[in-house]
């Protein structure tokens, strides 16, 4: 809490100063003032969809650009309305980006990196060659503030209180469901898909907002100087915003902010005073990127506030997993807990797998009951986790038909499937690592509930949600490790979590791929009790090589080897299979 | 007729000289998996040594070693700063723009912002002459050389050990590292490779397209497109990549001047829609 306040008390000051500001500077200072607050809108666009939605890009001038041009053609076509121009600005950029951003949603990483790059330069490119509109390199010029904005320092405070605005909006937007889902699909983009999130929907409404934002930028820019050229669209552009996100620290509210001012402060000082700013601004990039914990970044991301919790008091100790008042199992194997008539759940039939030639899944079907648990075990590298990242829609299959119930869902994405009442838990722990085990299952709720839209009303307060997440971790007994991020958690209790997070969903089928996996004995006996208590409606799979848990707990058990089924039936049958003794067993149990 | 020869052979000759670049940036993103802005600055780097070395000792060729040997030198220096940075792509980004920016910046100051040219070696200043049809023999050398050199890399990456261990290296560092191949030798050996590649680029181009301030960024471009065409780490990927670039960039300036530059990047773009990993890469 003190932290929050050393930090509003910080902001408070910076903003007083830049109020009273203009009454004391010179005309040169407040010029390059004004720069500083533009840049300082770009930054935080920009921020949003560096830091908040972790895609590298190097193509945001490409936005600020389309925002600063679509004022100087409206010039062009004598629309000098300022109203009029900004919010053409803004609908263009965001316009360009909901064109191009499923073409580069559909890359990742150093590629989406590049094809960023190559979208700024096609439109500087055109910029430059289409001479009969834009003027080529020589720009649009004559572009004039009306004439309120144009006395005195008025720009200056109308670009101040558009930042104070666009910061704050980021402040809601980042406490928001929206927010939350933009930052968990950052973190862990699979998991997120099969909760029921659809990442390309997230990462598509950061983008374009993300755009919006920066075209209102480039616009203020165009007004600025009085001229745009296409040096608005260059690289350089979009690497100077680069610069400010990652020497203000990415993913912080006020960050890219302090970065502005950094950098304009140097070229606009630099520039007067020696040729080579470029050099001191390279110079300056080199010693962010080489000194991440030691330079500004250190001391703006300490200074901005970064949606993260404080840490806990004490780091809990390894304890056992004990799900606290569950009802007791009924015994597994004992009878046939599962009619034959039961209807089908979920249903493989011949799936195939192969990469370049290497056949992981020949030929496997399956078919679950409602209610059933089905074990599914085999030696190392018999294809059980792709089998169920193919049931899950993680990977589609080479072959072979996927159904939930009477619906095929073979082409369904992995948070159609959620919806639809797939659920799903990790080899690896899986989790959004640096949130607290609240957070991730509040976070589950949410997309449960079809909220990550939802960008106005702070998640802390959707009390529902909230009240739904803290039944739920008394439930599993996780209450007391609520607000520790998961990654320090023990093993154990993530995969607790991980189940939890899967039960939260209201599935109707889970599939758990080795849940004991790395586990102690005692911790696995607690994961089997767990399990077994989970509601007799629920048809589970479960990928496990623990065979105690796997005869304990599945009504029936499905053996694969080589890509096929080997043997199929309940547990004493296969058990005793000659063929499953000498793939797997080794000796009968 | 051989206004069109002249064109395509214009195309291949440009896109010979793509090729130098852009194999030696697509070998550094798949060894490494780093985004090295500053290979168009050894190109740039490399024309200017190479205009220097000419000038003092009116020799091309050896102006064209000089210019590998520097840029591979210059290549150690990049090689370290960027392995302290680290694995943040980010962080990477940031650390070769800054030295795409103090190198343009420098470079200004030493040899100035008028665009200068390589003088090319005495036999090759002339044209060939086919009947009534007449090109440069300089960029009939550069096909050539081009073709050589990548028959040459592809021979190497394909048929022998040290191409099998860059291959490992593409396609899974930790397992690479883990049979016992010492992965950061033959990333620093695969880095230098291809600095030294765009240096001799540089001297190459220096003498066809010439050196200029912005040359950096603008070759630079050119490789990355190329390599998203091919696909990061695909040496086969380059060279149809650098040659369909090549020929593209040239007859869409001839034919549709207001869009001819950008029809580079529409390819990739296109190339992206139906395969985000380019031509002869594999998905990630």
């Amino acid at each position: 809490m003190t932290r929050h306040l050393v930090i509003a008390i910080a902001a408070g000051i910076a903003l007083v100063a830049a109020i009273i500001a203009p009454f004391f500077a010179s005309t040169f200072t407040l010029t390059i003032a004004t720069n500083a607050l533009v840049f300082a809108i770009f930054a935080v666009s920009l921020n949003l969809i560096l830091g908040y939605a972790g895609l590298p890009s190097l193509g945001h001038a490409a936005f600020f650009g389309a925002g600063a041009y679509a004022v100087g053609l409206l010039l062009h076509i004598s629309v000098t309305n300022f109203v009029i121009a900004v919010i053409v600005a803004v609908i263009a950029s965001a316009l360009l980006s909901a064109v191009l951003g499923p073409v580069l949603l559909r890359t990742r990483g150093t590629y989406f990196l590049m094809a960023t790059l190559a979208v700024g330069e096609v439109m500087r490119n055109l910029a430059i060659s289409w001479r009969s509109v834009t003027n080529g390199d020589d720009g649009l010029y004559g572009i004039k503030l009306p004439a309120v904005l144009a006395t005195g320092d008025n720009f200056y405070f109308f670009l101040l209180a558009a930042l104070v605005v666009i910061v704050g909006v980021m402040a809601i937007l980042m406490r928001s469901p929206f927010g939350h889902t933009l930052r968990a699909v950052r973190d862990n983009r699979n998991r997120a898909s099969v909760l029921g999130i659809n990442p390309f929907i997230i990462e598509m409404s950061a983008f374009v907002i993300g755009a919006a934002i920066a075209g209102f930028a480039g616009a203020m820019f165009a007004y600025a100087k009085g001229f745009v050229s296409p040096g608005v669209l260059s690289v350089e552009m979009s690497a100077d915003g680069l610069l400010m996100v990652v020497m203000g620290g990415p993913a912080t509210l006020l960050g890219p902010v302090g970065g502005a001012v950094v950098v304009e402060a140097i070229r606009g000082i630099g520039s007067t005073y020696t040729g080579r700013w470029l050099t001191i601004l390279g110079l300056l990039a080199c010693i962010v990127a080489l000194n991440p914990r030691r330079f500004v970044s250190r001391v703006w991301s300490r200074l901005s506030v970064a949606p993260e919790l404080d840490a806990p008091a004490e780091a809990p100790a390894k304890a056992a997993i004990e799900p606290a008042a569950k009802p007791a199992a009924p015994s597994p194997l004992a009878a046939p807990r599962i009619s034959r008539e039961a209807p089908v759940a979920m249903e493989a039939r011949n799936i195939a797998k192969h990469y370049y030639g290497l056949n992981v899944l020949t030929d496997i079907s399956l078919s679950i009951a409602a209610g059933e648990r089905r074990g599914l075990i085999g030696p190392n590298g018999a294809g059980k986790t792709t089998f169920l990242n193919i049931l899950s829609g993680l990977i589609p299959p080479n072959g072979g038909v996927v159904r939930f119930g009477d619906r095929d869902i073979t082409a369904l994405p992995p948070y159609e499937r959620a919806k639809l009442g797939i659920g799903r838990t990790f080899q690896i722990g899986n989790l959004f690592n640096d949130n607290t085990v609240r957070e991730n299952i509040v976070i589950g709720l949410l997309a449960r509930e079809g909220y990550s839209l939802r960008f106005a009303r702070s998640l802390s307060r959707y009390d529902a949600l909230q009240d739904e997440a803290t039944r739920l971790l008394s439930e599993w007994g996780l209450r007391q490790w609520e607000h520790v991020p998961v990654n320090l958690l023990a093993y154990g209790q993530r995969r607790l979590v991980e189940i939890v997070l899967a039960v939260s969903q209201r599935p109707k089928v889970i599939l758990f791929d080795e849940p004991a996996a790395g586990l102690s004995g005692q911790e696995t006996k607690a994961i089997i009790r767990t399990i077994s208590a989970l509601d007799p409606q629920l048809s589970l799979l479960i990928v496990e090589h623990d065979m105690d848990l796997v005869f304990s707990v599945c009504d029936s058990v499905t053996v694969i080897a080589n890509g096929r089924v080997l043997a199929e039936g309940v547990g004493d049958t296969v058990r005793r299979d000659k063929n499953v003794i000498e793939a797997y067993l080794g000796m009968p149990l | 007729m051989s206004y069109w020869a002249s064109q395509v052979l214009n195309g291949l000759s440009f896109g010979m000289l793509l090729f130098f670049l852009a194999a030696g940036l697509t070998l550094t993103l798949g060894v490494m998996r780093v985004v090295n802005l500053t290979h168009g600055s050894f190109y740039l780097l490399g024309a200017y040594v190479a205009l220097d070395v000419v000038h003092n000792q009116s020799n091309f060729f050896l102006a064209a070693a000089a210019a590998a040997a520097a840029m591979a030198l210059f290549g150690v220096v990049i090689f370290g700063l960027l392995r302290a940075v680290g694995a943040d792509p980010l962080r990477q980004t940031l650390l070769t723009f800054g030295l795409v920016f103090i190198i343009a910046d420098l470079a200004l100051v030493r040899w100035g912002g008028s665009p200068m040219s390589v003088t090319k070696p005495a036999f090759l200043t002339g044209p060939i002459e086919i009947g009534n049809f007449a090109y440069p023999s300089y960029r009939i050398f550069i096909i050539v050389l081009g073709l050589v050199v990548a028959l040459v890399l592809g021979i190497l990456q394909r048929y022998t050990i040290v191409g099998a261990a860059v291959r490992a290296v593409v396609d899974d560092t930790e397992m690479a590292d883990g049979v016992g191949l010492n992965s950061p030798a033959i990333a620093v050996a695969t880095f230098l490779t291809g600095a030294a590649l765009a240096g001799v680029s540089g001297a190459m181009g220096g003498a066809m397209i010439g050196a200029y301030p912005g040359a950096d960024i603008q070759v630079l471009l050119f490789a990355l497109v190329i390599v998203i065409i091919g696909g990061m780490g695909s040496l086969s990927g380059s060279f149809v990549g650098a040659l369909a670039v090549g020929l593209l960039d040239t007859f869409g300036r001839v034919l549709v001047p207001q869009i001819g530059a950008s029809l580079m990047f529409l390819l990739m773009l296109l190339t992206l829609i139906v395969r985000p990993s380019g031509l002869f890469g594999r998905p990630e």
